[in-house]
């Protein structure tokens, strides 16, 4: 005998009533009212709960103490800014207390966590076991598992799917066995388009080795010259590729830095010597014959074989530092040229003692340039930065809204004397009241890097802007270095 | 800053060119500032009185400005003419004639909506749910207003809930066919309630919208006990918020439902807040098994026990049978007060469970299971045992708080601002 729970007769019902009683025959619209009514009080009366014996996982244990009432307040609050701009100082500050988040914030910081490209490790580090553990359950935040994750099929997928799915294909394959992604991207390079071959050698070309080199030599004499290109640059990142000698060798032609020796002044000399034709050979390197409009031929090879080789063919013939060479060919016609091959090098290669020169030099130039030198000090760490930074700043030639620019233009955590020299340059605004984009914005980014101990100081600063009080997006700035400020105390504690 | 007897007051620097001049009626309290926030209380207030009950040292005891005298002279006027007025009112020899004409009067005019709304109801099921799945909400609001008109509020508001349940998804047509036979239950119960026994006419008459006097409710029995508030929701309805909380009784285990109405954005009550619990007094207002009451008396409240004790549902069984019970007295009921004690989350093919020590378990509502505060309940169970207070309709638990090893949380779906 089968049992038709109530439950199931008002399903049945609601099917005739979806028709409506005119189509549906029999009842009348009080009947089946009344049976609905009759029907629906005994299902609820008579719900039987479901036998459920699926459980899930425990948790294992986390060790480290939940931090205290007012950081997790903070962290509702950081939670809460539009773009979650300091989650990870937060995150970095329970981390050196040894603390963990608690389990009833946990989801929605794991959730900002999955959300980000980059997906910081601290903060899945003060997640603790119960951030790991909610990953499990919730597919959308589980962390990476470095080692892994690569597709069963991966030859299949190559062959059969678009050109995206192949290149996250491609670089999680190249994470975990390079060799075997070489293999791939040979295995239909000749059926591949121009542009798909560019960028596949663009993902071999982060984190090649000497292992890709003959790879990445044949690709030199591809048809399309943007592939080419990408086969350069990428063997320029392999030291003591056969590519990078051949570079090397050309320029050393090119220049010539030697000790001078006298009685009075031991010193070094240098001079530059462009190129007169145009070897063939270079096409195949990667370096182009016809200049953009408004450079000369010669300087053109000159800078595009400078920028190619190593730095050290500037020191090795006598072992003088950056500065010292920078000096020495100072007087040369085509110094600016060779000025910004070195500063293309020397941001391409994170060189931090050619970036200073580079830096130091420009700023003695009438007009330096912020988006070059911001390139060159990135690869400096922040006690050799800063000075350069605030020099910038103040640099005569430099207009205002730039030299705020300047100054919010490095993201890493100012030092104070840093933050000091900042809050002087901006007392420059005081009593203007500007409501420019630009300021705005740069206050917002100042806001996330001053040391947070000056936090009073930046309020001063920025009210004095505005006689009538500060706009909506410079208050926000100012409670933003607040926050922080109290942040850093709540941990000291 | 400064302090009286009464009230406590300070100067404010805020963007403008004069400070604020921010006053707290401690009596109350009540708020009084000279800034153009529309915020009430504003922040300079809430400061303030923040600030005194961190500091109070920081206040000196001093003579109260006039701007402070005033505002406190003009309350005290206020609140004499309203007591004045109140006397005058009680003092009005009751007319009973006139009282029994208008109540006469309302009888006929809801008998009348009832007419109306079967009529509406019934050709509504004639044509099929179908057809009003493409149809707008407003025929239903404009029936909603109608029975407002009708002096039947419990049936506008029954009506309003129709459009939100044919938009509900998978099983619209068995939610929208139940509650709509539960209106219609009602309707012929308001029809015929000469017929049917005293008391389950009084339950039709409260679904239908006659409310009892607070006075009256007050004068009731009182119910003393530990009360713990375990559970708290808002919802808008109707451009009035509503909030439902409910409290468990630690020794009379009697469940409760306070309702707290506010407009617009007036701040509701905030004397109860879920996750406390206080000794105190509630009045239930008069039914077969009372439910709703009211805050009668209470102490100050106290941060809850995480220990529920025998008050709580020990199993889903037992809930469930409260609620069978509630139910039978009043076929009305809309949401029952599940307190499950130690029961744990599992999932079945994407679908979340509330399980019990016997592997019983009562689906999640879909709403809930689909949002962040499922996770949150999940996180702090960490696979473990938490104790759960949730609305249950008869088909779905609706979680608003649950009790772990290191407090409580707040579930409530998060309104935006």
């Amino acid at each position: 005998m089968s049992v038709e729970s109530p439950g199931t007769r008002l399903v049945a019902l609601a099917a005739l009533a979806v028709l409506g009683t005119d189509r549906g025959g029999a009842s009348t619209p009080e009947a089946l009212l009344t049976r609905a009514a009759v029907l629906g009080a005994q299902a609820r009366a008579g719900f039987k709960p479901a036998r459920v014996p699926a459980r899930l996982p425990a948790c294992p244990a986390d060790a480290r103490p939940v931090v205290g009432p007012t950081s997790e307040a903070m962290l509702m609050r950081v939670l809460n800014e539009p773009d979650g701009g300091l989650i990870v100082e937060w995150a970095e500050l329970a981390h050196a207390k040894g603390l963990r988040v608690p389990d009833s914030v946990a989801p929605a910081l794991l959730d900002w966590w999955a959300r980000q490209h980059d997906r910081p490790e601290v903060v899945f580090w003060v997640l603790g076991q119960r951030g790991a553990w909610l990953g499990e359950l919730n597919e959308a935040w589980r962390k990476p598992v470095a080692g892994g994750g690569l597709p069963a099929d991966a030859e299949g997928s190559w062959q059969t799917g678009t050109t995206p799915e192949r290149i996250a294909l491609l670089k999680t394959v190249r994470r975990v066995e390079p060799a075997r992604g070489a293999a791939l991207v040979q295995s239909t390079w000749d059926s591949d388009g121009a542009e798909e071959r560019r960028r596949f050698v663009e993902v071999i070309g982060t984190g090649c080795t000497l292992a890709d080199e003959p790879f990445l030599e044949r690709v030199l004499d591809d048809r399309s010259r943007l592939v080419r290109r990408a086969a350069a640059d990428a063997l320029g990142r392999i030291p003591g590729s056969r590519y990078q000698g051949r570079m090397n060798e050309r320029a050393r032609g090119l220049i010539r830095v030697e000790r001078t020796r006298g009685l009075l002044k031991r010193g070094v000399r240098g001079t530059l010597h462009p190129p007169q034709t145009f070897d063939e050979s270079w096409h195949r390197d990667g370096v182009e014959e016809r200049p953009a409009s408004g450079t000369g031929q010669k300087a053109w090879w000159l800078r595009q074989i400078l920028a190619a080789a190593e730095l050290t063919v500037w020191t090795e013939a006598t072992e003088a530092a950056p500065a010292e060479v920078l000096d020495a060919i100072a007087g040369d016609d085509y110094f600016e040229t060779a000025l910004g091959a070195i500063a293309e090098a020397a941001a391409r290669r994170g060189d931090a003692a050619w970036c200073a020169a580079v830096v130091r030099r420009r700023l003695g130039n009438d007009h330096p340039r912020i988006d070059e030198l911001s390139a060159l000090w990135q690869n400096l760490p922040p006690d050799q930065r800063e000075p350069l930074m605030l020099e910038a700043a103040t640099h005569r030639r430099v207009s205002g809204d730039d030299m705020l620019t300047t100054l919010a233009s490095s993201d890493h955590r100012w030092s104070r004397a840093m933050s000091a020299g900042a809050l002087k340059l901006m007392s420059v605004w005081s009593g203007r009241a500007t409501v420019a984009w630009q300021f705005l914005e740069s206050l917002d980014r100042i806001s996330r890097s001053i040391d947070p101990a000056m936090a009073e100081r930046f309020a001063e600063t920025v009210s004095a802007v505005y006689p009538d009080g500060p706009p909506e997006r410079a208050r926000a700035s100012i409670d933003r270095v607040r926050l922080r400020a109290d942040m850093h105390k709540e941990f000291a504690a | 800053m400064g302090r009286s007897e009464r009230a406590i007051w300070g100067l404010c620097q805020g963007s403008g060119a004069k400070p604020y001049q921010t006053r707290v009626d401690l009596s109350e309290p009540a708020f009084k500032c000279s800034c153009p926030s529309r915020k009430f209380p504003c922040k300079h207030g809430l400061g303030l009185l923040l600030l005194f009950a961190k500091t109070p040292g920081a206040f000196a005891q001093a003579e109260e400005p006039a701007w402070v005298a005033e505002w406190l002279a003009e309350r005290t006027d206020r609140a004499e003419k309203k007591a004045e007025r109140s006397r005058a009112a009680e003092d009005k020899p009751v007319d009973a004639e006139a009282q029994a004409k208008r109540a006469a009067q309302r009888q006929e005019r809801v008998r009348d909506g009832v007419a109306g709304c079967r009529v509406w109801l019934e050709d509504l099921v004639r044509r099929g749910l179908a057809a009003c799945q493409g149809e707008s909400g407003s025929s239903w609001d404009r029936m909603a207003a109608r029975m407002v008109d009708a002096q039947a509020p419990g049936l506008a508001g029954l009506v309003r809930q129709v459009p939100g349940l044919i938009a509900s998804g998978e099983g619209w047509e068995v939610r929208t066919l139940d509650h709509v036979g539960r209106l219609h239950l009602l309707l012929k119960a308001g029809e015929r309630s000469g017929e049917l026994p005293t008391e389950l006419a009084s339950e039709a008459r409260t679904a239908l919208g006659w409310t009892h006097a607070k006075e009256d409710v007050l004068a009731g029995q009182e119910v003393a006990d530990r009360w713990m508030v375990l559970g708290q929701v808002v919802e808008a309805e109707d451009r009035l918020n509503v909030r439902r909380t409910w409290l468990v009784g630690r020794a009379t285990a009697r469940r409760a439902l306070v309702l707290d109405f506010a407009t617009g954005l007036a701040p509701l009550d905030t004397s109860v807040v879920a996750g406390t619990e206080f000794d105190g007094a509630l009045v239930f207002y008069p039914a077969r098994l009372p439910l709703r009451a009211l805050v009668k008396s209470r102490s100050a409240s106290h941060v809850l026990n995480v220990t529920l004790g025998g008050a709580a549902d020990g199993t889903i069984e037992t809930g469930l049978r409260r609620y069978a019970e509630s139910l039978a007295a009043n076929p009305w009921l809309a949401r029952w007060p599940l307190a499950l004690a130690e029961v744990r989350l599992a999932r079945v093919r994407d679908r979340w469970f509330l399980v019990d020590g016997r592997d019983a378990g009562l689906p999640v509502h879909a709403s809930f299971a689909s949002g962040m505060q499922l996770w949150r309940l999940v996180s702090v169970s960490g696979g473990k045992h938490v104790s759960v207070l949730a609305e249950w309709d008869g088909f779905s638990a609706q979680p608003l708080g649950a009790i772990h090893e290191n407090g409580y949380i707040d579930l409530a779906p998060r309104w935006a601002a």
